[in-house]
């Protein structure tokens, strides 16, 4: 399968200040996640992508298109950006249905489509009211909704979720992985990892302006050979446990937490899990619980930026 | 649910708070330091002023040195008798052609508007942009008064309006006192001197107060710009057709520009060449202008501060 | 893909039902009215003034030199900075539509409404004058129809050059103020050749070549060696063409940095 975007020693500058340095990347279709902190150039990313602004330097191309002023490609591409603007003198149903016929559609197909993309992101009841009115929230599924209007093969939203309540969240998620389903690519920017964690394992990570890493969550973690990773089991007698743990090869700190916790670190996971059932019946320690916090994306992405200094 | 108060970060302050004096100093410093590092519309504003302050500093030199009996080089070095004869003609056709204050108010005339375009440009903002973007609630967040507030645009906007239309002036006079033979400018025309300080502080006052009103009636900077060039050109405009329309060349006092210029000519002591229209209405004019601008602009300040 | 023309219809009917709505056009409407409150103040009180002394002065120096490059400056600088300003470009510019029909539609939907504006101000501002005190007759044609000439076409080519302003800067109002005063104003009304490097020299022209001799009484009307009224019509149409082309180019090739 081709790449959906490929970029190649992409770089964009701002005078002199670096907004993109030196990414090559290819990303694959589905959905994928756009991390980093603020300042870290993913909405200069997803501008070069979806041809608002021109590399400085090397090259993107996106669904086999260069994207700068590509009108062939924009017919393929929705694009829900993060500043918060609409036509405020506008309905929302007159803003969906202007940019949908400024999309080839005739004036009733644009007004249809408008109107079942508006209900999509619930805002059925909404759809009649000038914009000028929505609240935030509000003006985020509008957003939401122009972008996924007219069927897009790829749809690129930066910051989607800020301004919508927990159950917006989790309707746009949904909304995202029923539209994945169907065959439509996401390329979805965040620094709120939950969010992106909750949508997809797959990741691109920046930080100031480079590439970090790029791939699963879990195959990304297990490049990180250079941190321990962390377990934490509590036991009827962690004390004993610790003991007998302490030997186990990789296993570089053992530390007790509160009266049933134990917290250790180790520089061989696969290890530790194959031997851990032996020690425990051994140690008659009485395991209640096993779990490895470091493997989620927070920890991921601390290590990345932390080592990227 | 058990309550946990995060009392290391919202500690209680203990201690005694103590207003500073001038505060509006350091709002007004504040302003002026960010309205400065635009440097190209400083350059660009300042160029025109700085030349013809050059020129016309040059022309009282030239009159001055040639009083004294001097030719400055760049009018060509004189020798022997006839040259001398010549030096002297020339002498006396500057002092009689050449006159310092005739110099200051043509000055005054020929620059003035670069002075309105540095105020205009750097004032215009000041209030407009501070709604805007919110920054009033800040300020008046603070313990800074309306008074305080409007004291330091003011001294903003007057800063930038010194440099136009003061300055210069002032450093024209400077080359004349040094250049004048025996400190004769300064013995006998210091009037000069305090008659441009007099000119340059209405005229910075006068664009100053119509600059902050629009300032302080528009909601972007640019509307405000618009606002006072229109002000300026439409009572110029309306003024010459109502001196046309009614036969009476003192309604061009109506024109705050006309009224000054009037002004300015009297000022300096200038009657047979001063435009024709009324001295008194002139300054009534002015001083209504400031009055009302003045007016409109504690009017809006207080709502931006009921606003807060 | 949408055409061109489509695309510029589009956009031009969605600006001016915008345009209408919003605070920039109810400025501009307090401008156009502005020398027509005057005139009918200046109308009623003036026992000197005859219609034609007021319909001439007013067309001349308020109406030609003040109200039509603002009102244009006002609306035509907005034609894309106001897309840029309300951070909405991105949508346009993540359409299939050629770039230049942001640019001629916005133009296009603001010239109409200038357009509107300016001619019914020109109308009533005549109306006011033909009830001046001093009551000689009605403002002949003479008067009327260079003048309305002159503020159509004026308001044509200066919404024109101030939208193409708007894409080669990013405050284009602030640009446009410094040649609506510095060079329209200013350069306008010195003597000599230079005058003929403004817009106002042309639209002048047209009223000294089709206009009565009531516009010879104006001040300093006669000193000015004018254009043919056909040459000043060229002129003034190919500093629209030439305008329109730049802001078309430019439009299509620059970037659009917009902040959240």
């Amino acid at each position: 399968m081709s790449a959906l975007v490929e970029a190649r020693s992409l770089g964009r500058f701002y005078g002199d200040v670096v907004g993109l340095s030196d990414v090559t990347l290819e990303l694959e279709p589905g959905i994928v996640g756009l991390l980093g902190p603020n300042g870290a150039g993913k909405s200069t990313f997803l501008k070069l992508l979806v041809g608002e602004l021109a590399p400085s330097r090397g090259t993107i191309r996106v669904l086999g298109h260069e994207p700068f002023t590509n009108r062939r490609l924009f017919a393929r591409l929705g694009f829900c950006p993060q500043q918060d603007a609409l036509y405020d003198t506008m309905t929302g149903l007159e803003f969906v249905t202007f940019l949908l016929q400024l999309g080839g559609f005739s004036a009733r197909d644009a007004r249809a489509r408008a109107q079942k993309s508006l209900e999509r992101v619930d805002m059925g009841d909404a759809m009649r009211r000038k914009t000028r009115g929505y609240s935030k929230g509000m003006r985020q599924r509008t957003k939401i909704a122009q972008a996924i209007a007219h069927e897009p093969e790829l749809v690129v939203l930066d910051e989607p979720m800020g301004g919508l309540d927990p159950v917006g969240r989790r309707d746009v998620g949904a909304l995202l992985h029923e539209l994945s389903r169907a065959g439509t690519s996401i390329v979805v920017s965040s620094h709120v990892l939950h969010e992106v964690e909750m949508l997809t394992q797959e990741i691109v990570l920046l930080h100031r302006g480079r590439l970090l890493a790029q791939g699963s969550i879990s195959d990304v973690r297990a490049l990180l050979s250079s941190h321990p990773r962390k377990v934490a089991i509590h036991a009827r007698d962690p004390r004993r446990l610790a003991r007998e743990l302490i030997d186990i090869g990789g296993v570089t700190s053992v530390r007790l937490d509160g009266d049933d916790g134990l917290l250790l670190e180790t520089t061989d996971l696969e290890r530790l899990q194959s031997e851990l059932p032996r020690i425990a019946s051994v140690a008659r320690a009485g395991i209640r619980s096993l779990d490895t916090p470091d493997a989620g994306l927070e920890a991921v992405f601390d290590y990345l930026v932390e080592t990227s200094g | 649910m058990k309550a946990v108060a995060n009392v290391e970060i919202y500690r209680p302050w203990r201690g005694t708070a103590r207003l500073g004096r001038l505060r509006w100093w350091q709002l007004a410093r504040a302003n002026i330091k960010t309205a400065g590092k635009r440097k190209l519309p400083l350059f660009l504003l300042l160029a025109p002023l700085g030349i013809a302050t050059v020129i016309f500093a040059f022309v009282v030199y030239t009159r001055f040195a040639l009083e004294a009996g001097e030719t400055p080089a760049a009018l060509g070095s004189a020798h022997g008798a006839t040259s001398a004869l010549r030096t002297t003609l020339m002498a006396g056709a500057a002092h009689q052609m050449i006159q310092v204050r005739g110099m200051m108010i043509a000055f005054n005339i020929a620059t003035n508007i670069f002075s309105l375009l540095l105020m205009a440009w750097f004032g215009s903002g000041l209030i407009a942009e501070d709604r805007r973007l919110g920054a009033h609630l800040l300020y008046f967040a603070r313990p800074i008064t309306k008074l305080d507030y409007l004291l330091a645009k003011l001294c903003t906007v007057t800063f930038y309006g010194a440099l136009g239309a003061l300055l210069p002036g002032l450093l024209i006079c400077l080359v004349a006192t040094f250049a004048s033979p025996e400190w004769s400018f300064l013995t006998d025309e210091s009037d000069v001197i305090f008659r441009t300080i007099a000119f340059g502080c209405l005229w910075t006052l006068l664009i100053s107060s119509l600059v902050l009103c629009a300032s302080s009636l528009a909601s972007r900077r640019t509307f405000a710009l618009i606002g006072v060039f229109a002000w300026i050109l439409m009572t110029g405009a309306l003024s010459g057709i109502l001196a046309q329309a009614h036969g009476n060349q003192d309604l061009r006092a109506i024109s705050p520009l006309f009224a000054s210029t009037r002004i300015g000519a009297s000022l300096f002591g200038i009657e047979d060449g001063a435009p024709p229209w009324s001295l008194s209405w002139s300054w009534i004019s002015v001083c209504a202008t400031i009055a009302i601008c003045w007016i409109v602009i504690a009017w809006r300040v207080r709502k931006l501060e009921v606003v807060a | 893909m949408i055409s061109f023309l489509r695309a510029t219809a589009l956009i031009a009917r969605a600006h001016f039902v915008r345009s209408v709505r919003s605070k920039r056009g109810l400025l501009c409407l307090l401008f156009a009215l502005l020398p027509v409150a005057c005139t009918a103040l200046i109308a009623g009180a003036a026992h000197h003034a005859s219609p034609a002394m007021l319909a001439t002065n007013f067309g001349w120096l308020m109406m030609l030199q003040i109200v039509v490059p603002l009102v244009a400056l006002i609306s035509g600088s907005a034609v894309v900075a106001e897309e840029i300003e309300d951070r909405t470009i991105t949508y346009l510019f993540t359409r299939p539509i050629p770039r230049a029909a942001l640019l001629f539609g916005r133009w296009l939907a603001t010239v109409v409404l200038v357009e509107a504006l300016l001619v019914l101000s020109t109308f009533l501002l005549l109306l006011a004058c033909e009830r001046a005190h001093a009551r000689v007759g009605p403002i002949d044609a003479g008067i009327r129809d260079p003048l309305y000439a002159a503020v159509m076409l004026g308001a044509l080519v200066y919404t024109g050059v101030f939208a193409a302003l708007g894409a080669f800067f990013r405050h284009p109002m602030l640009v446009g103020i410094g040649y609506a005063f510095a060079v329209e104003g200013f350069l306008a009304n010195l003597p000599g050749k230079n005058q003929s490097l403004t817009v106002q020299f042309y639209l002048r022209s047209l009223i000294a070549d089709g206009g009565s001799k009531a516009w010879h009484r104006l001040e300093g009307f006669t000193a000015i060696a004018f254009q043919t009224g056909e040459r000043a019509e060229v002129t003034l149409l190919v500093v629209l063409v030439v305008a329109l082309a730049l802001g078309t180019w430019r439009i299509s090739t620059r970037e659009f940095e917009l902040t959240a």
